[in-house]
């Protein structure tokens, strides 16, 4: 009977990595606070934070105190909530495509995304109206991706990657198209900036429209998260497990691509973080979906978040961030295609 | 014995109109020991497959316990039938554990993980089969027997009595193929009713009870298989001369392509 032992043990130690994860990511989080061109001092931030769950005699500088939960905070937990949206979907794309190299940027979901936001914004429509008009560009460029996709019968995790690039040049063009007519004085610009990806214009309004979405995407995800393991195996051999894979990849895929057309909108095109933070969590805590997810999520929220930080403090204009993740994604993409080993 | 399986006037035919199977009826009972037999592309799988509710456009019927199967959601069936697939190519590499809990999913609510309940159902099976002690061990990176008796726990973790095996021993070494083999032949004992295929008549001869001979489109010969393999039957499925000779008084039966008898 100390078989079953064993099984706690690694469960335990599964969930002391998550809970490392968790704690690295409260410290990186506590410490973007700092960074920036107005310093704050560490025990201030606290004080400031501790505030606004329990009532502490104002000691600080009502300028520090906006600085802190109108600017900072949101533009934090925004970039968190983008980093794990986008990881998590890359992660559920691998399982339901059963392809390793499956991520929101290279099946079309991000360049599908961005042609619908960018339409919105040009037609000057409002925010949430962006977000829908992304998340239906989504979907219909993940359809068109997986309709071609088929094409390729002889080998199907090239085929989806090949024609997730055909349609993503076709909607990009479009894309162009759209730039070419937007007003150069205000539109362009705006356009242009976002689609590099960026998270400076984020404030708390933005909060508004994308809780929805994000927590739609999300919240069935979570729930699916060991189910989705079995989209990994063969369709039929997990149609005689009694799943009905039909509805379960319907429910991944409109749960994923939400969560790519939300971070879209309100950040831009932000590439490469779907595919590397799944294969780092994969490296760590193995493929089922149970510690998969919520460790892509984590690392996935991490990773952005640091990179935001990157991108503000780095030079003394921001850095979008769509370059600074391709300058880390591209050669982890390469990686990727030149090994051999399971995943 | 009680019947498990009832297979009547079973067609099927894909949609260019090539007919694969016409007019199969046979029946099996708890605890038999059947294998499939049959040359290439004669409709074994097609016939797994009807069976296990994939292919919903047959005509005819197919009852488990009575009940046909198209009155049965994927998830009752489920628990009624499992199928150990042929070694399949896995995208990603779980552990022998996840693989075998996976099993389990059919008895789960829809948004549910499994829990304790489940966890003892895939440990009494990795138990059954032999593989406790693989189950950290990474799927990918089992020997092609290991992973047989693994997909085989999968099912029994799916807690159905009536199991389909697609050639599992196929690609398998000589001392796996009786290893898996001997296992299989014990759960029989124990009241799981197994139907495997298999390219291998002596497998037949050596562990099954009855054989299900599949050529053109029907059902070749059905029976003990001491008395309906013999050489003519086996010239009539594979289309070669083959002898059938008895060994240990009749315990063992081997088969021996004629041409290399006679030419000696």
């Amino acid at each position: 009977m100390n078989r079953p032992k064993t099984k706690t043990q690694k469960r335990t130690g599964l969930r002391v990595i998550l809970a490392g994860m968790a704690l690295v990511l409260l410290m990186i989080m506590l410490g973007s606070f700092l960074l920036g061109r107005y310093g704050i001092d560490p025990g201030e931030l606290l004080r400031i934070l501790w505030s606004r769950v329990w009532p502490v005699p104002v000691s600080w500088e009502p300028i520090t105190e906006n600085i802190v939960l109108y600017v900072r905070l949101p533009r934090i937990v925004m970039a968190v909530l983008v980093g794990a949206a986008l990881s998590v979907s890359g992660a559920t794309y691998q399982c339901m495509f059963r392809n390793p190299m499956a991520a929101p940027d290279i099946l079309g979901a991000s360049t599908g995304a961005a042609f619908g936001a960018a339409l919105a914004i040009v037609a000057g429509l409002s925010h949430t109206a962006i977000l829908v008009c992304a998340f239906a560009s989504s979907l219909v460029c993940m359809a068109l991706v997986m309709l071609c996709g088929r094409l390729n019968r002889g080998n199907p995790v090239l085929g989806l990657i090949l024609s997730g690039i055909m349609i993503s040049s076709l909607f990009q063009a479009a894309t162009s198209y759209l730039k070419m007519i937007a007003d150069p004085n205000d539109t362009l610009p705006e356009i242009t900036y976002w689609l590099m990806g960026s998270l400076s214009g984020v404030s708390v309004d933005d909060f508004s429209y994308v809780w929805l979405p994000f927590l739609v995407g999300f919240v069935p995800l979570f729930l699916l998260r060991w189910k989705l393991n079995l989209l990994t195996l063969e369709e039929e051999e997990a149609r005689t497990m009694g799943v009905n894979t039909r509805r379960l990849r319907a429910v991944a895929i409109l749960a994923s691509t939400l969560l790519v057309a939300a971070s879209v909108a309100v950040s831009g095109v932000i590439g490469w973080v779907g595919l590397v933070i799944p294969h780092m969590a994969r490296k760590a805590v193995g493929s089922d979906g149970r510690v998969l997810l919520p460790a892509s999520a984590i690392l996935g929220g991490g990773f952005l978040l640091l990179v935001d930080d990157l991108a503000r403090t780095l030079y003394t204009t921001e850095l979008p961030l769509g370059i600074l993740t391709a300058v880390i994604g591209a050669p982890f993409f390469l990686y990727l295609l030149s090994r051999k080993r399971g995943w | 014995m009680r019947q498990v399986l009832e297979v009547k006037n079973l067609s099927y035919s894909y949609k260019k109109g090539k007919v694969i199977l016409e007019d199969v009826s046979f029946s099996i009972d708890q605890g038999e020991y059947v294998c499939l037999l049959g040359p290439n592309g004669v409709g074994k799988s097609t016939l797994f497959k009807c069976m296990l509710g994939l292919l919903p456009g047959y005509t005819g019927q197919i009852c488990l316990q009575g009940k046909d199967i198209r009155t049965l959601s994927p998830r009752q069936l489920a628990r009624q039938v499992a199928y150990v697939p042929q070694q399949t190519q896995h995208t990603f590499s779980y552990t022998v554990e996840d693989v075998v809990l996976m099993g389990t999913t059919a008895g789960t609510g829809a948004f549910a993980s499994p829990g304790e309940k489940e966890r003892r159902a895939a440990w009494s099976a990795m138990e059954r089969m032999g593989v406790c002690r693989l189950s950290d061990a990474l799927f990918p990176q089992l020997s092609g027997g290991e992973k047989q008796l693994v997909l085989i726990a999968r099912a029994l973790a799916q807690q159905a009595k009536l199991l389909f095996m697609d050639e599992p021993t196929a690609s398998l070494d000589y001392g796996n193929q009786i290893r898996v083999l001997e296992q299989i032949s014990a759960l029989t004992r124990d009241g799981y009713t197994v139907i495997q295929s298999t390219h291998n008549p002596e497998q037949a001869f050596l562990y099954a009870k009855r054989v299900l001979a599949v050529k053109d489109r029907g059902i070749l010969a059905d029976g003990d298989p001491g008395k309906v393999m013999t050489g003519e039957k086996m010239r009539d499925l594979y289309g070669i001369e083959v002898a059938v000779e008895s060994l240990y008084h009749d315990r063992v039966r081997v088969c021996v392509p004629a041409s290399r008898v006679r030419s000696s």
